[in-house]
């Protein structure tokens, strides 16, 4: 083309920048919406796909009810199309975690493998955090849980509250070394276990050594590749045939397997009894032994009693013999004292005897020394007479001396004679005496003599007598010692085996249970069945692919009132410009252009604007729509980012479509004006005709309006292409909005229908089937004591499948035990007209989206399974109001005619006078606490996680409002513009006559005003619409979204479209103040 | 003494980029009040942009421009709107109507803004439109629209009638209706009427012919003998 003509094509856009913007934008808005909401849902699938391909995810899980073993696995790898068959442990159990053990799912991981062959392992976990185990006590830790925990805590497996577990695990403690997400678990549900609470908490991979037992639990499967999309109808059907397949083998496998199943637990039967009889043995040997010990050591202590009362015989007596021994000794000591005392005696009487003989001997030599002496002078005298004369005096008296002398002399001779005669016999008694006392002293010597030998004879004795009872006693003390030993060694014996015997009885006793209970499991053991869930059975994936469905309802209608727009928006545009350029075409056309050339100037114009949109709106809305759907779907999943490629195929439909949307209008646009001729193209073209409008002809409503209104209300009909487009695209921006803020409330306000007005209870708790009398009672107490607790009702619920031809769903059924005490927790009422629905005998009384889902009715009958496979036709006696989950309500009398046997009581409504954290977590604490209770749930934590779903929606809600806003913008925008352009003369000539600013913008703005109130009028009938119809594709199975619209809605939606619409005005209130007056003047063109 | 109408060296200046131009360069005129005022002049020689400022529409750059002994060259925008809506009325070359509205609903338009409008009905029927007043512009005539459009003018009653070229784009024998009417408006209410045109033709009918050159009065004379009407040929 030439150049000239290309600068008229650039120009063009120069001088009208405004125009060219709307088309852009408008384009650029309705690519990125229709475009971008409709990858939403396939790119979020796609990045599903691509994460399970990427860890190499499993097409199908396989569970048994009696798990699997290597025949097993060998006949599934013959099943056909199997890819990879990888078998793996998982057990349900508490892991210690505060107060309050955590309910876990161990599963196994084969981190060997994970190390040799990562490609081949199905089911890879996604490392989060840290890294994947490396050593047996290591392991990896859902990444729901790590709030909890830090990688490098260890963490310790409950034995205590479950400690079946020690069967299946041989290690109890390991170090976390990483946070995972794995393929089973996309969403937050993490499943439902038959211990605790019931409901799982998260999973912790173990390495696969640490499994124990025997058989594995799960199998992981892989089709070979169908090469179809993972939500495709496609893979659907196959995993369907693929599943059937392996049921197929399941089928064959089973039986034998189940032979083989009854013969070993027969053998183990047998085993466990005879260890038990073993172990009855031993305890009752060990006890034996004891009694037997026990019976010795009286027999010891009697044979040392009569030792010691014979050896204290003996000793006595030794003692009474020493004693009379001592006695005769002592006498015989006496008695020789005594002859020893009369021989001292004598023997002194001797010597006296003697000392008086020589004193008798010295006074008779004394006598005859005197007599000597007087026979001396006697011869003196004698010899002296003889010389005197005789007779003489002198001789006469000499004579006379002698005679005297002589007289004495005699007499003392005498004397001496006799003292002779009597020393003589003194001297002769004195030898008497003398041998005698010789005699005497001769039988004291002999006797001492005997005295000696008895006594050194007694004291031989008594020695030996004292060491023999030395001996004698110390022999005692031994005996007595051993026997103190041996009582000591019994008594603890007996210590030991008192200790011991109530473990070694409760061993017996559980052995025995155990017995029994393998009997009973024995008698009881069916015939295994495989079931296989593909993933249309996780609810994970399930829900997921219910999201994205939802989201590709959304992507489904809101962009095609977008692109409505867009061609209304554009097809304006172009209409004004070609007629704009009327006389530029008749010069073209004069000057010997084709109609095609001219043509293309205005398809160029259009299509480069188009185009520009295509490429922004493509680029901007499939990366950004996805991603903001997606991360609001992203609270509810744990998913990798979501992958946003430019969604080729949508992005091209959008193109195409804006394009037509943008070309087509401005060539059909022009082609009315190209079969003109050049001179009635020049001349200028007649003024739209006035006409009078149909409202004129209604006489009295039209005299009643003021001038400017008839003006205002004219006007407004004289563009009547304008009039439906900013009707419909003010119409479109309110019903987004209504739709928007409709949808919102409709789920949020399901939460507080469900649990204020419906579920009236705040607690409900689930009650431990084997809790004994003391427990119960305390439970009891608490009920009745407790300030807390406001009212209280017993009820059966459990958790069952209601199926019908339509399909099947999770249910809750409910049997109260007391209809009216539970009507007072639960309301059962009709939806609308509230008028209550009682409960029969006949049947089951179903909630009404239970109804729908399964199209059932009153009257119909319905197939519940309960969890313990028992099938049964339930008679639906009525439908009743409810918003979140699914119940059955029956009567005991019905549940019994169904089921065949009465409802246990397993649960507890209660309310609560005080609803806060710290009361519940006391509450709940405290029943926990009596044993009776294996759960406590509290309707405000069901709240809260039903409001993290609702935010999803909340984002989607903006996102709505938000591209409404724009949308609105650019409509009322763009046809704003265009009016006053159309109208840019008729405006300066309102300023020439002298029409204010105000005036002359509400000249103008009166019209839009009635116009966007129409639109809002329309919007919010379409909004109605377009809000039911969202409301039925976004509504997942689980919920009933309330129907009631709320009265601030219509309000709201209306305000804010308002607000948008005088955002505009206000925007273009500009470019009217800056018309100049001067185009008044100029000619028409 | 300055008249009714007085213009006081009154310049305006248009930048187009590097070139300026003068299109009004030291205009003194004054107008005596009930005078039928013709400015003539050929294309570029300010006849509009006089137009512009004794409207009310542009403002000048220098000197002053008198109404009434109002100095509306001192006035701001509302004040120079204030005078558009009371004090003048406007006749266009195009007519301007209103399209979607009846000839009636056009002058009613104007009337019903401004302080003491004539009665709408009366006026067109002045200005011999009794019988097309519910018709809308398309459904009439040049001469007719011209007329709807002086008859818009008169009902605002206003001081100064301006008109721009008004029988520019009509044919010989109806543009002299239109001046006809124009003059005996002049002559039987004694309003003031500015007309502006190229066309020397007229100017005979004038009591005051200002003549225009480039910016510049060449000669502003009153013309003491005014011809009627059918007298003048063109």
């Amino acid at each position: 083309m030439k150049n000239a003509f290309w600068k008229d094509v650039f120009r063009q856009i120069r001088y009208t920048p405004r125009r060219f913007a709307a088309i852009f934008l408008i384009v650029a808005l309705g690519v990125a919406f229709f475009a971008g909401v409709r990858a939403a849902s396939p790119d979020m699938r796609m990045t599903v796909d691509k994460y399970f391909d990427d860890y190499n995810a499993a097409d199908v899980r396989l569970l048994s009810t009696l798990g699997f073993d290597e025949d097993d696995l060998a006949a599934l790898r013959e099943v056909d199309g199997m890819k990879a068959v990888q078998p793996g442990y998982t057990v349900d159990g508490f892991l210690e975690q505060g107060e309050k053990p955590l309910l876990v799912s161990y599963q196994s991981l084969d981190w060997k493998a994970m190390q040799e062959n990562p490609d081949g392992v199905i089911n890879r976990l996604m490392v989060v955090e840290g890294r994947l185990p490396e050593a047996e006590d290591e392991c990896v830790m859902d990444e729901i849980l790590m709030g909890d925990f830090a990688i490098g805590d260890t963490i310790t497996v409950d034995t205590k509250d479950d400690p079946d577990i020690a069967d299946s695990l041989s290690r109890m403690e390991y170090t976390i070394v990483g946070s995972v997400r794995s393929m089973d678990y996309i969403s937050f549900e993490r499943g439902s276990s038959t211990k605790g609470s019931g409901s799982l908490s998260g999973f912790v991979f173990l390495p696969v050594e640490n499994f124990t037992t025997e058989v594995y639990t799960q199998v992981y499967l892989q089709a070979e590749d169908t090469g179809y999309s993972r939500f495709s109808d496609e893979y659907k059907a196959a995993m369907e045939d693929f599943c059937d397949r392996i049921e197929a083998a399941g089928a064959v496998r089973n039986p034998v397997r189940y032979e083989t199943l009854v013969a070993d637990a027969e053998a183990e039967l047998a085993d466990a009894k005879q260890q038990l009889a073993d172990g009855e043995a031993e305890l009752a040997d060990a006890k034996g032994q004891l009694e037997d010990a026990q019976q010795e050591i009286a027999d010891g202590e009697k044979e040392l009693a009569d030792g010691r009362a014979e050896f204290e015989a003996q000793i006595a007596d030794g003692e009474k013999q020493l004693a009379d021994a001592k006695q005769e000794l002592d006498n015989a000591a006496a008695t020789l004292a005594e002859k020893e005392q009369e021989l001292a005696d004598g023997k002194a009487k001797l010597e006296e005897g003697q000392a008086a003989l020589e004193e008798s001997r010295a006074q008779i030599q004394q006598g005859e020394e005197g007599l000597a002496q007087l026979a001396a002078g006697i011869e003196q005298l004698k010899g002296q007479l003889a010389l005197l004369p005789p007779d003489s005096a002198a001789a006469q008296e000499i004579a006379a001396q002698i005679a005297a002398l002589q007289s004495t002399y005699d007499e003392k001779s005498a004397e001496l004679e006799e003292g002779k005669a009597q020393l003589a016999a003194a001297e002769k008694t004195l030898e008497d005496s003398a041998a005698q006392i010789a005699d005497g002293e001769a039988a004291l010597a002999e006797g001492r003599a005997e005295y000696e030998s008895v006594l050194k004879a007694y004291q031989e004795n008594k020695e030996e007598f004292d060491a023999g009872k030395a001996e004698g006693e110390q022999e005692l003390a031994d005996s007595e010692q051993k026997l103190e030993d041996a009582r000591q060694e019994l008594e603890d014996g007996w210590a030991e085996y008192n200790e011991k015997e109530p473990d070694a009885l409760a061993e017996i006793e559980d052995a025995r249970q155990q017995i029994a209970d393998g009997e009973a499991a024995l008698a009881e053991l069916k015939e295994p069945e495989w079931i296989a869930l593909d993933l249309r059975k996780n609810t994970g994936f399930a829900s997921y692919i219910q999201d994205t469905d939802r989201v590709a309802a959304i992507g489904l209608v809101f962009p095609l009132i977008f692109f409505l727009v867009a061609a209304l928006v554009s097809l304006t545009n172009m209409t004004r410009m070609v007629e704009d350029d009327r006389t530029a075409i008749g010069i073209m056309k004069a000057l010997g252009y084709g109609r095609l050339a001219i043509a293309s100037k205005y398809l160029i114009y259009a299509g480069l604007a188009a185009l520009g949109g295509i490429i922004l709106g493509a680029v901007v809305g499939c990366s950004l729509f996805p991603r903001v759907i997606a991360d609001a779907y992203g609270i509810l999943y744990t998913l990798p980012a979501v992958l946003t490629p430019i969604n080729v195929e949508n992005s091209v439909w959008a193109g195409v479509g804006a394009l037509l949307c943008a070309v087509l209008p401005a060539f059909l646009v022009c082609q009315g004006e190209l079969m003109s001729t050049p001179a009635s193209l020049m001349r200028p073209r007649s003024p739209k005709e006035g006409k009078r409008i149909l409202l004129e002809r209604i006489g009295f409503i039209w005299k009643h309006l003021n001038f400017s209104k008839k003006v205002t209300c004219r006007n407004i009909f004289r563009y009547k292409k304008r009039l439906l487009m900013t009707i419909f695209g003010v119409a479109g921006c309110t019903a987004l909005i209504f739709t928007g803020f409709g949808l919102k409330d409709s789920i949020r306000m399901m939460i507080p229908k469900q649990y204020e007005e419906l579920q009236k209870y705040d607690m409900l708790v689930s009650l431990d089937s084997e809790a004994d009398e003391e427990e119960s009672q305390a439970l009891d107490d608490i009920l009745a004591g407790s300030a807390d607790i406001s009212g209280s009702v017993m009820l059966h619920q459990e958790m069952a499948d209601a199926s019908s031809d339509a399909g099947m769903q999770e249910i809750y059924l409910v049997v109260p035990q007391d209809e009216a005490e539970f009507r007072q927790f639960v309301t059962l009422r009709e939806r609308g007209n509230e008028k209550e629905v009682p409960l029969s005998d006949e049947g089951a009384v179903i909630t009404e989206k239970l109804g729908k889902l399964l199209d059932v009715g009153v009257g119909d009958t319905l197939t519940v399974t309960d969890a313990d496979n028992r099938q049964v036709q339930v008679f639906i006696t009525g439908i009743v109001e409810n918003y979140v989950y699914h119940y059955v309500y029956m009567t005991p009398a019905a549940y019994e005619a169904a089921f065949g046997s009465a409802p246990d009581s397993n649960t507890i409504f209660a309310q609560l006078s005080d609803v806060s954290d710290e009361t519940e977590d006391a509450l709940s604490r405290a029943l926990l606490d009596t044993g009776a209770v294996s759960g406590v749930s509290f309707n405000t934590a069901i709240r809260a996680n039903f409001d993290d779903m609702i935010q999803a929606l909340d984002i989607v809600v903006v996102v709505l409002i938000l591209s409404a806003a724009a949308l609105a913008f650019v409509v009322l925008f763009s046809l704003t513009s265009i009016n006053i352009d159309e109208r840019k003369r008729e405006l300066a000539t309102l300023k020439v006559l002298g029409f204010y600013d105000g005036e002359t913008a509400m000249y103008l703005y009166r019209e839009n005003i009635i116009l966007t109130i129409l639109g809002i009028l329309a919007g919010l009938v379409l909004g109605n619409f377009l809000l039911f119809f969202v409301l039925n594709t976004a509504e997942v199975d689980m919920v009933m979204f309330t129907r009631e619209t709320y009265w601030t809605n219509y309000v709201i939606s209306s305000a804010i479209t308002c607000a948008f619409s005088i955002i505009v005005n206000l925007l273009t209130n500009r470019v009217i103040q800056k018309i100049d007056m001067v185009e008044s003047l100029k000619s028409v063109e | 003494m300055a008249g009714y109408v007085s213009f006081q060296d009154v310049t305006k200046v248009y930048r187009m980029g590097e070139v300026t131009v003068h299109a009004s360069d030291g205009i003194t005129f004054d107008i005596e009040k009930g005078e039928f005022v013709v400015v003539v002049g050929p294309s570029g020689a300010g006849k509009t942009t006089v137009l512009n400022m004794l409207g009310g529409m542009d403002t000048c750059d220098g000197g002053k421009i008198f109404v009434d002994g109002e100095e509306i060259s001192a006035y701001n925008r509302k004040q120079l709107t204030t005078y558009r809506r009371h004090d003048i009325g406007f006749v266009f070359q195009f007519y301007n109507l209103v399209q979607n509205l009846t000839a009636l609903e056009n002058v009613e338009l104007a009337a019903q803004i401004c302080r003491n409008p004539l009665d709408a009905r009366q006026v067109l029927t002045d200005v011999g439109l009794a019988d097309r007043m519910n018709n809308f512009p398309a459904q009439l005539s040049g001469g007719e629209q011209q007329r709807v459009s002086i008859a818009r003018a008169l009902a605002k009653n206003p001081k100064l009638l301006l008109c721009d070229e008004p029988t520019g784009a009509l044919d010989d024998a109806t543009g002299r209706t239109v001046l006809e009417l124009l003059h005996n408006t002049c002559r039987q209410t004694g309003m003031t009427v500015v007309v502006i045109t190229h066309n020397q033709a007229i100017t005979p009918i004038a009591d005051r012919i200002i003549k225009l050159r480039n910016g510049k009065v060449k000669s502003a004379q009153k013309n003491p003998n005014p011809l009627p009407v059918e007298r003048i040929e063109w």
